[in-house]
């Protein structure tokens, strides 16, 4: 057993007897004398725990009036020391290990800037502390591994090999700086007169001391790297007790020196020579002696000789020697460490000596002994309380549970079980390579210690009283916090972490605490959606707490994007955007990927069904923002890799966005990056793509991708309709699915035309539509598609869209397909009543043979579709739309003010004195009684109300606008009567309807009123 | 007002003024100035230059009853002037002395929110009802001000302000435009606290005895100019203050502190603001109203921070110590 570097440190401090470094520096001046407000603060802070401020208060001490220059020049070191600190407090391994490197970096620097000072010499100091520090952490680490973690043990023994190394040049760099600056100080002899740099002499020279110490027993513990027996094991320990004799040899009767000796015996014990390690001990262990800190150096030596006696198997010299020294020894002595640690071994002696044969009848007496022992040495703090505790405690394995009838006994016993629960996980996790079949078997002891660690810190909790110790309280809550997360209590664990987070923020664990609490709220708030969405809103509210306690407590940390990420997400889901742009500004930018894929693909879904009547300009300002989100998080997901399922889908609504602007290239790159592209980690069956939904839709992108990139990839998009069959093929109804793909798959090539269109590229357009012609014809070509209602259908309803996705000539050839389709598609219909699935797909393709035909202007056979199919179905409001508008357009076409009338009050009356069509005006009272029916039994947002009001005020403006083309083809007196009355229609709304509908529609009424004005004067 | 010296009073009477100490037989003394004679000499100290008046043959607790009080400890001054009897008091200036300071004491802890103001108002007016002819007069109507103002009493305490302006000396007349400054700034009336402060710098450049005031006057404006939007030009001012203040003027480093925490808090730099308050609470907490100030902001800005338990600590730190302040009962 190691003693550790830091308080050996502060041993050979006093060993050094040295006077307070900070008070020999350098003899004061006057201004030094002065109160210095600023390191009076800092220690106010530090005095409090409050290192947190302390470090924001150095970064910004340049603002504070009162810091002189004086602590500003130190304000690097104070940084250092303060993460030190902070990084005691902290439980977080990792933010433990960044703070600790911070502070190795900064003392560095200091002692770089201060070259040959005492400053110097003190920074050295503490940087190589601390990476032994470190250092010996990580052997104890790679010490408490199973045998099976080889890989884990060796990555930890590097790792302090490199900071060994680091802690031995930081040392070498103090003793080469203390030479330098003693060679500029006279001796203490020619010093008389001059007390502050006679002090500062011995400083240096107790520094020097203390760095060759340090660094020799440095070497004692590199020799824990390598196996024991092994060359280097024996040639570092050997170097090492080398060093120990000089130290000794130039220390001669200085405590420092008599170290030297204990550790050079150590050496030799641990290269199993015993005989000399017993010499070296038996140096010390004679002196009669008064002073402290020597006692405290023969109790060690003590200890020492003991284990070298145990492991000879001469336990009865270990027992007369122990027993005899600690009856010599002063009563308040044996509570101390060294003293505990001498009394351990005598009660390992009497333990192992009660199971040799020869001892018979004594054995008991024995073991009574070591039991006596083990409990005085379990009362007080030491290096062997715990373990004393655990032998005191220990039931002997297996699954049955101690009896504890203190907090403290339950405490540790928790403690214990977790600990096993723990090594048995690591166990277990190296098995599965190494030794599959102890697998389950370790997967069970860490099961039965993780219920035995919830046993007995539930049954701690019960026996908690006003005595308990704080401290030991919480951490009793936090491991169980984190067991019942463990164990899928999520309730406990989410109330528990919460209490700990918002009751103790000050405490260690409040922040992981507050983590388990956040996943716990979030994994109760996701069963809530799932449950009922609309019901979750308590659970939501949970969440949003914890998360925002985090956020403004710890802003700095992980844990904080972790939370503000989900309340981005949680915003978005309320579809509360504005909050959620927000909040991703508030993230740290290292963590804005995953929220800007999540924001940007609400976004996108937001501007393909934008909200109210958005104005072109509106929607085009949401896709660029979308864009530009999308396009950020996609950098950020190929440079950190490993996405997950939600960024794959982000990833993808990039590639879709990308389509929609033509840059089909880029799209392709998307989705075939090599390590984050949706195809292919569907295609690398990642588990991320797993869901069937999500290749569905990789593949449906993939196809628009490789069917509009120029030129298009025909072979690309084979393999993925291919690959589409295959993956509808199974199921009943594939070939149904297949086609709504394909048609939806038309739906969107009919808006990329369409965005491409109104964006001004045209030629692109044409160039999607050309391309996906040949899909269509590659479908056409299908087995049997000739034969299909469904895919004849989706070819005439695709040409359709393309169609109306572009503009003049380009549109025509489209349009002409569509319409032979649709004209062979009733014709067979006609023919075999079979064929069309149904009486309303037939009124349905009637329906867009009309739109076919009006988009060709041959309004007469539009209306002629129209008025047939209304002849059997005269309510249909959308087919009453649709003859309207044919009417209207029509009478524009051909200048005549007769039909332009019709489209007004409507046209073909019927038997009942009612005419077939029924014209604007009528639509518009009817959307009117409909809106107001509708309001008794729907709220004024329900769909159908939309519906009616966006009629009523459309039909409304189209009889102003059919009066304003009657009047463009009227003269004189006719002219001005008509554009009185389109006038009259529109004020009368005005009047009656301030608000004309909303903004979008009054924008429509405003601009009709202005251009009838502008005719008028 | 205090003297933190050590000198004793034994045989004769001490003059401790700002630029050195005067002993002797003090022969006459007024509200505007005390003539203390040595040797048949006589010499007229003007109020403003004397600091504190240890008489010969005052009572022994006096002097650390003084001294206490100077160093904020109004307790322990009071518990040492109730240790001494009047009765055994002859000479009437220390009479009036000790009247003086155990009336102070109460309105200082009064203020702090650890006594009764009105009681401590009383106490004042009562003090110059029967003193009229004390050195201490000026020093007293200030007090009462202090005491009216906290209870809200604006115009009250603006009438004995300004009764201050009423001494011919540029002292006093910068003492009044910076109490009637405060005055307005209480009342949110940061233009007119301006111009009081204005006037408050411009006398004390006309005597060497009103420098001090200077400082405090330019304290005092940087926080209205703050207040009206100069808040950068108000920091800057503030820190000019904090680094050149001397390290013994507590009382002035907590409240160029506060107010430049105020500043933050106005620039919304609520970190910056936590740690100027904190300097208070941390480094002049001796400085009681100042401090009860600084524990309220800390208790909000902690728990804006998510610092429950430092906000709470704060908070009942506030409430323990200063239950009576305007800081404790908001």
């Amino acid at each position: 057993m190691s003693v550790h570097t830091g308080s050996f440190l502060q041993i050979v401090r006093v060993l050094c007897c040295a006077l307070v470094w900070q008070t020999l520096a350098l003899p004061l001046d006057a201004a030094e004398k002065e109160v210095d407000w600023a390191a009076q603060y800092l220690a106010g802070l530090r005095q409090r725990g409050w290192h947190d401020v302390a470090l924001q208060y150095l970064d910004q001490a340049e603002e504070d009036p009162l810091a002189s220059p004086e602590f500003l020049k130190r304000v690097e070191f104070e940084q250092a020391l303060t993460r030190v600190a902070l990084a005691k407090q902290s439980v977080s391994k990792r933010q433990r290990q960044e703070l600790l490197d911070h502070a190795c970096r900064e003392f560095l620097s200091y002692a770089q800037e201060n070259r040959n000072s005492p400053q110097e010499v003190e920074a050295l100091s503490q940087a190589g502390n601390l990476f032994a520090q470190r250092a010996l952490s990580s052997l104890n680490k790679a010490d408490q591994l199973p045998p099976q973690a080889v890989n884990q043990r060796q990555a930890l023994q590097e790792a302090s090999r490199g900071l060994l190394e680091k802690a031995s040049q930081a040392l070498q760099d103090l003793r080469v700086s203390c030479a330098t600056q003693l060679k500029a100080v006279p001796k203490a002899a020619a010093l008389q007169k001059d007390p502050a740099r006679r002090a500062m002499r011995s400083q240096l020279e107790n520094r020097q001391a203390e760095a060759q110490f340090l660094l020799a027993k440095l070497k004692l513990n590199k020799a824990r790297i390598y196996p024991p027996d092994s060359q280097p094991y024996s040639k570092t320990l050997q170097e090492a007790a080398k060093d120990f004799l000089r130290l000794y040899q130039n220390y001669e009767d200085k405590l420092i020196g008599f170290y030297g000796r204990l550790y050079e015996g150590r050496c030799y014990q641990q290269l199993g020579k015993s005989q000399e390690a017993l010499k070296c001990f038996d140096d010390l262990v004679d002196r009669p002696i008064s002073n402290p800190e020597f006692r405290r150096l023969v109790a060690r030596a003590f200890r020492r000789r003991a284990e070298i006696h145990l492991a000879a198997g001469n336990f009865e010299d270990a027992i007369q020697e122990c027993r005899q020294y600690l009856k010599e020894s002063r009563n308040d002595e044996l509570r101390k460490p060294e003293w505990l640690a001498v009394a351990y071994r005598l009660a390992s002696a009497y333990e192992a000596q009660s199971q040799t044969p020869e001892v018979g009848k004594e054995a008991k007496r024995l073991r009574n002994e070591a039991r006596k022992l083990l409990r005085e040495i379990a009362r007080h703090p030491g290096e062997f309380q715990q373990v004393a505790r655990a032998a005191l405690a220990s039931p002997g394995g297996g699954d049955q549970k101690i009896v504890v009838k203190t907090f403290e006994d339950a405490f540790i016993a928790g403690k214990e079980a977790l600990e096993q629960m723990n090594s048995s996980r690591l166990a277990a996790k190296l098995a599965a390579e190494n030794n599959p079949g102890s697998v389950g078997n370790l997967q069970q002891q860490a099961k039965l210690h993780q219920s035995q660690a919830l046993h007995y810190l539930e049954t701690g909790m019960r026996l908690a009283d006003e005595d308990t110790l704080l401290e030991k309280l919480l951490s009793a809550r936090y491991y169980l916090c984190w067991l019942y997360w463990e164990e899928g209590r999520v309730h406990e664990a989410a109330l528990i972490g919460d209490f700990l987070a918002r009751r103790y923020p000050e405490n260690q664990y409040a922040r992981v605490a507050a983590k388990v609490a956040l996943a716990a709220y979030e994994r109760i708030y996701q069963e809530a959606r799932g449950l009922n969405a609309e019901q979750a809103v308590y659970e939501a509210e949970q969440l949003t707490r914890i998360a925002q306690l985090i956020i403004t407590r710890w802003p700095e940390s992980d844990e904080a994007a972790v939370a503000m990420n989900l309340l981005l997400n949680v915003a978005l889901r309320d579809n509360r955007i504005a909050e959620a742009e927000t909040l991703l500004n508030r993230l740290p930018a290292a963590n804005r990927g995953g929220a800007e894929l999540s924001l940007g693909v609400s976004l996108w879904k937001r501007s393909l069904a934008p909200e109210g009547k958005a104005s072109e300009e509106e929607i085009l300002k949401l896709k660029k923002r979308a864009v530009e989100l999308l396009s950020r998080g996609f950098e950020s997901l190929r440079s950190q890799g490993a996405p997950s399922s939600a960024e794959v889908v982000g990833a993808l609504y990039f590639a879709q966005a990308l389509l929609a602007k033509g840059e089909s290239q880029r799209a392709v790159e998307v989705l075939q990056h090599p390590q984050v592209g949706p195809l292919t980690l569907v295609r690398k069956k990642d588990a991320t793509t797993r869901d069937p939904k999500i290749a569905v839709e990789v593949y449906k992108t993939a196809l628009r991708a490789f069917v509009s990139v120029a030129p298009p990839q025909r072979d690309r998009a084979r393999e993925i309709m291919q690959a589409l069959e295959a993956a509808y093929g199974d199921s009943g109804n594939g070939g149904a699915q297949l086609t709504q793909i394909y048609l939806s798959l038309g739906v969107q090539l009919q808006r990329q035309i369409s965005d491409l269109t109104t964006s001004g590229q045209v030629d692109k357009a044409s160039a999607v539509a050309g391309a996906f012609e040949d899909l269509l014809e590659r479908v056409t070509e299908q087995s049997g598609a000739d034969k299909s209602w469904t895919i004849q259908n989706w070819i005439a309803q695709t040409n359709l869209q393309l169609g109306q996705g572009l503009r003049g000539q380009a549109a025509q050839a489209y349009f002409e397909q569509a319409e032979a389709v649709y004209r062979s598609l009733l014709a067979e219909a006609e023919e075999d009543p079979d064929f069309a699935p149904s009486k309303i797909a037939i009124l349905a393709v009637k329906k867009r043979l009309g739109d076919t035909l009006q988009a060709q202007q041959k309004f007469a056979d539009a209306f002629n579709q129209y008025t047939d199919i209304l002849r059997t179905k005269p309510n249909m409001l959308e087919l009453q739309q649709a003859a309207a508008t044919t009417l209207q357009q029509w009478g524009r076409a051909e200048k005549d003010p007769k039909i332009l009338e019709n489209a007004i009050r409507g046209t073909l009356p019927q038997d009942n004195k009612k005419n077939l069509v029924w014209g604007w005006l009528r639509l518009a009272s009817l959307a009117d009684n409909a809106k107001r029916r509708s309001l008794q039994s729907a709220d004024a947002n329900s769909p159908q109300v939309k519906k009616y009001h966006d009629l009523f005020f459309s039909a409304r403006l189209q009889v102003a606008q059919a009066r304003f083309d009657a009047a463009q083809l009227a003269t004189g007196s006719d002219r001005e009567k008509q554009l009185g009355k389109a006038r009259q229609s529109l004020t009368s709304m005005q009047r009656l309807y301030p608000e004309l509908g909303g903004p979008h529609w009054k924008a429509a009424y405003l601009k009709l009123l202005k251009q009838i004005e502008n005719t008028s004067s | 007002m205090f003297d933190t010296s050590t000198a004793s009073a034994q045989g004769v009477d001490r003059i401790r003024r700002r630029s050195g100490t005067l002993s002797g037989e003090i022969t006459n003394i007024s509200t505007l100035a005390v003539t203390i004679s040595k040797g048949g000499v006589e010499q007229k100290v003007p109020v403003e230059d004397i600091r504190t008046i240890d008489f010969a043959g005052e009572p022994e607790d006096l002097r650390p009853a003084r001294l206490a009080a100077n160093a904020g400890r109004y307790q322990d001054a009071l518990d040492r002037l109730g240790a001494i009897s009047l009765s055994d008091v002859e000479r009437e200036a220390i009479r009036q002395d000790i009247d003086y300071l155990r009336m102070a004491c109460q309105v200082q802890l009064a203020l702090a929110g650890q006594g009764n103001l009105d009681q401590a108002a009383q106490e004042a007016s009562a003090f110059l009802k029967k003193n009229r002819n004390s050195y201490r007069v000026s020093a007293a109507l200030e007090l009462l001000g202090n005491a009216q103002m906290a209870r809200g009493e604006y115009d009250t305490a603006r009438q004995e302000y300004e009764k201050l302006a009423r001494a011919p000396s540029p002292y006093f007349q910068a003492r009044s435009a910076i109490l009637k400054g405060r005055l307005f700034q209480a009342q949110d009336n940061h233009a007119e606290a301006l111009i009081e402060f204005e006037k408050a710098l411009a006398a004390a450049q006309k005597s060497a005895a009103a420098q001090p005031e200077e400082l405090e006057a330019t304290l005092h404006r940087a926080v209205s100019q703050s207040a009206t939007g100069k808040v950068e030009e108000a920091t800057s001012t503030l820190k000019e203050i904090i680094a050149q203040a001397e390290p013994k003027e507590t009382k002035l480093l907590a409240r160029a502190y506060n107010a430049l925490g105020d500043c933050y808090l106005q620039s919304g730099n609520d970190k910056a603001a936590r740690d100027a308050f904190l300097h208070v609470d941390v480094l002049f907490s001796a400085a009681k109203t100042e401090h009860a100030k600084a524990l309220f902001e800390l208790s909000r800005l902690w728990r804006s921070q998510g610092q429950e338990t430092r906000a709470n600590d704060a908070r009942q730190r506030l409430e323990k110590e200063y239950p009576a302040s305007r800081w404790g009962k908001q």
